[in-house]
């Protein structure tokens, strides 16, 4: 794995299942850090950067939904992950029009969640890096290059 | 006069005497002493004559004249004068003795005190007087003879006016000939009896006005003939009472009719007096069938009489209420559960006269019922079932991940070939949840005009490799041009996925499976046979039931038809299944045709083929 990897923030309030997607994404090679709580993944979001966090939808205390919120409001460039138990679809499609960058059912294989995750840094990545150049003021081609890696579209000119 | 005849003369209860031709007395017995008051010495020195009235004295002399002149015997009526001045009413036999030359020689005279007859005939009349019915008495030619008051008030007349003519005055003039006649018939074959048996009968007023009345008639037999006594009731009263009880009973019978409710009504002794139209309908049998048969004996079921009974004592003994739930077998064998709501209906003195069964047919209300509850268990269900998903969703997680993350990093294949197991047991796990929150989380299903076709080929397709790998033939039959249904696509996918799941397992060994769709009338008709193992007549009913399921264990959640049929039940169909064990089965579901929203709206396939 390269460092262009941003770190990862796993939030669940069940230790076990907090460690095994730490443990399983770590392997992959990212920088996992986790959170029992809301409130805990606020208070380490402040403190370090990451690119994506991975939160369960029903937790004691701050639900994932609340959190999705916070997060947005705060740090609009980190992708939100929400992981829901079987059965409550409707909460994660409600949470993915909310603004979550995905969501996975409980239980999710580990090449699944490996997948999603990363497919949602590979995209929060990118877009940091188009406000990145656009701030820079880099030209509208490179731009538009990197928006359609985003989409995963080629490029037309390309 | 020799001996023995003094006697008889002097015992004789009725008074007798001997007179000249000229009426002077000449013997007399002792009953006409007891008669007069005069002594026998003091009438002897008396005429005939002197014990007659001054009114009567003409009428007297004429008869006598008569029988001297005729000498046959004349009867009359008059009264006598007795020595204390009153008068005494008596009815006189005189006759002619005649001499060996056969001219008279006197005149004897048997003489019987009528104040007795009198005193009778006037109670008679007090009697008639009295009587609260309209009394009168007319003769063998119809004439009256006599009216109460009660008559002079019922048709209007004066008492006067009606003595003397004829009883035909009082019948109204269109049944007036008739009268005549049988008034004849009756003094011909008299008896006593009530006039114009079961037929109404009507008497006119003088003011022309008929009425209803009711005639008694009694024939009186009296020295100057027949004589009929006849009582006369106004009915008016009576007829308005029976024609509103009628009416309340028309009431009544139109309610029991048309009420939907069964409505028996038993004697005291259980047999069947009323037996309204929801009764024959629901037994079949009519009302005429079942009249006076015991209620047990025709549509209890043997395991049920004793306690019908019992419930029938207990109402004949006082019981006011009760109700009651028991099944009655109809006419063609069907048992129908009927809900009882009894009742009794006492006489004056408080026994029971009649029992009143009224029932409601539940048997289709049962059934809703139970579907109902089917329903609710399963409602129940779902919420338990998506509550333990949440519950179980992450712990299994850490299972599956656990173990897939050892398999990883494992190099033992005894170990992997543990970790692979708890991977699959924890996979079977998932789905059966899946299946079961599937199930009870049915969304709103969102309808638009389908093609079922191209939903028979798209859910072919997902299972070709499978029907290849059995070694299962497929045949299709759809109707070409079939218009469109209105459903939710996803779950007839879901249906067809179900059914050529359950078809495919049906036939381990290959087969042939057969999809038809065509068009019936209003309805589309998806049929999905197998040529597989066929289902057993035992288990045919519970195959829709949940969680039943005749796959091993861990292969079926037993849920897939219950599935289906909620889905074809929701989109207003219905879903049957033909099986023949060994054979195959057939599953038959019924869509309706939506045809004006179809004509509204094109398929969304001939839209995109523009």
């Amino acid at each position: 794995m390269t460092e262009e990897w941003g770190a990862i923030l796993v939030v669940d309030d069940d230790a076990e299942m907090r460690e095994l997607v730490h443990d399983v994404l770590k392997d992959r090679g990212h920088q996992v850090s986790t959170a029992g709580g809301g409130e805990e993944a606020l208070k380490l979001l402040a403190e370090q950067d990451c690119a994506v966090v991975v939160t369960d939808l029903r937790m004691k205390g701050m639900q994932g939904t609340e959190l999705l919120t916070e997060i947005q409001r705060l740090y609009p460039d980190i992708g939100v992950i929400l992981m829901t138990a079987f059965g409550s679809v409707d909460n994660a499609v409600e949470a993915m029009k909310r603004g979550a960058s995905d969501y996975l059912t409980k239980p999710v294989k580990n090449e699944e969640l490996t997948r999603v995750v990363e497919r949602v840094i590979r995209e929060t990545s990118l877009r940091r890096e188009v406000s990145r150049l656009r701030a820079l003021g880099i030209d509208r081609k490179t731009l538009y290059r990197k928006l359609a890696e985003i989409e995963g579209k080629p490029h037309p000119e390309e | 006069m020799p001996k023995q005849f003094e006697d008889i003369f002097e015992a004789s209860k009725d008074a007798i005497a001997y007179a000249a031709p000229d009426g002077a007395i000449l013997l007399v017995n002792r009953a006409f002493s007891d008669l007069t008051g005069f002594s026998r010495e003091e009438m002897l020195r008396m005429n005939a004559r002197d014990l007659v009235p001054e009114q009567h004295k003409e009428q007297r002399d004429r008869i006598v004249a008569k029988v001297l002149q005729t000498g046959e015997p004349v009867e009359y009526e008059i009264d006598y004068l007795k020595k204390d001045g009153s008068q005494v009413p008596v009815s006189i036999t005189v006759f002619a003795v005649k001499g060996d030359d056969g001219k008279p020689t006197g005149l004897a005279a048997i003489v019987r005190n009528l104040i007795e007859r009198k005193r009778a005939e006037e109670q008679f009349r007090l009697v008639v007087e009295s009587s609260p019915n309209g009394m009168l008495m007319v003769d063998e030619s119809g004439a009256i003879l006599m009216v109460n008051r009660q008559i002079e008030q019922l048709f209007g007349y004066e008492r006067a006016e009606l003595v003397g003519q004829s009883v035909e005055m009082l019948v109204p003039q269109r049944i007036g000939s008739h009268h005549a006649g049988d008034r004849k018939a009756f003094f011909a074959h008299s008896k006593s009896r009530a006039m114009g048996k079961g037929r109404d009968l009507y008497g006119v007023r003088k003011d022309g006005q008929e009425f209803p009345l009711e005639i008694g008639l009694n024939p009186i037999h009296t020295p100057n003939g027949m004589r009929v006594l006849a009582s006369v009731v106004d009915i008016s009263e009576r007829k308005r009472a029976e024609r509103t009880l009628q009416k309340e009973r028309d009431f009544i019978d139109a309610v029991l009719e048309t009420a939907g409710a069964l409505v028996v009504v038993l004697d005291r002794e259980g047999r069947i007096l009323r037996f309204n139209r929801a009764c024959e309908q629901t037994t079949g049998y009519s009302s005429e069938e079942v009249m006076g048969r015991y209620v047990w004996d025709l549509f209890v079921i043997p395991d049920e009489v004793d306690g019908v009974k019992s419930v029938f004592k207990r109402l004949r003994s006082g019981e006011p209420r009760s109700d009651y739930e028991n099944y009655w077998k109809a006419k063609d064998g069907g048992l129908r559960q009927i809900s009882w709501s009894n009742t009794v209906l006492t006489d004056s003195h408080g026994t029971v006269e009649y029992v009143v069964a009224a029932g409601l047919d539940i048997t289709d209300l049962t059934q809703i019922q139970e579907q109902l509850r089917k329903t609710e268990r399963i409602a129940e269900l779902g919420t338990l079932a998506s509550g333990m998903a949440h519950e179980i969703g992450t712990p299994m997680n850490v299972i599956l991940g656990r173990a897939e993350y050892l398999l990883k990093r494992t190099a033992d294949e005894g170990m992997k070939k543990g970790l692979t197991t708890i991977i699959t047991q924890v996979e079977r796990i998932t789905k059966v949840m899946n299946q079961l929150l599937a199930f009870a989380r049915r969304r709103t299903p969102e309808r638009r005009p389908v093609d079922l076709g191209e939903i028979v080929e798209d859910s072919l397709e997902m299972f070709q490799e499978r029907i290849a790998l059995h070694r299962i033939t497929v045949e299709k039959a759809i109707e070409a041009g079939l218009p469109p249904v209105h459903a939710d696509r996803d779950q007839l996918i879901q249906v067809l996925i179900n059914l050529v799941v359950n078809s495919v397992h049906a036939m381990p060994e290959g087969g042939r499976l057969k999809l038809s769709l065509a068009c019936e009338g209003n309805h589309v008709c998806l049929g999905v046979s197998d040529t597989g193992h066929g289902i057993s007549e035992a288990i045919r009913s519970k195959i829709f039931d949940p969680f039943f399921t005749t796959k091993d264990f861990g292969k079926g959640t037993g849920l897939g038809l219950t599935v289906v049929k909620g889905i074809i039940e929701e989109h207003g169909g219905t879903i049957t299944v033909e099986s023949v064990i060994d054979k195959g089965t057939t599953f038959w579901i019924r869509l309706p045709l939506d045809r004006a929203e179809s004509a509204a709206t094109s398929l969304p396939t001939a839209t995109s083929s523009s």
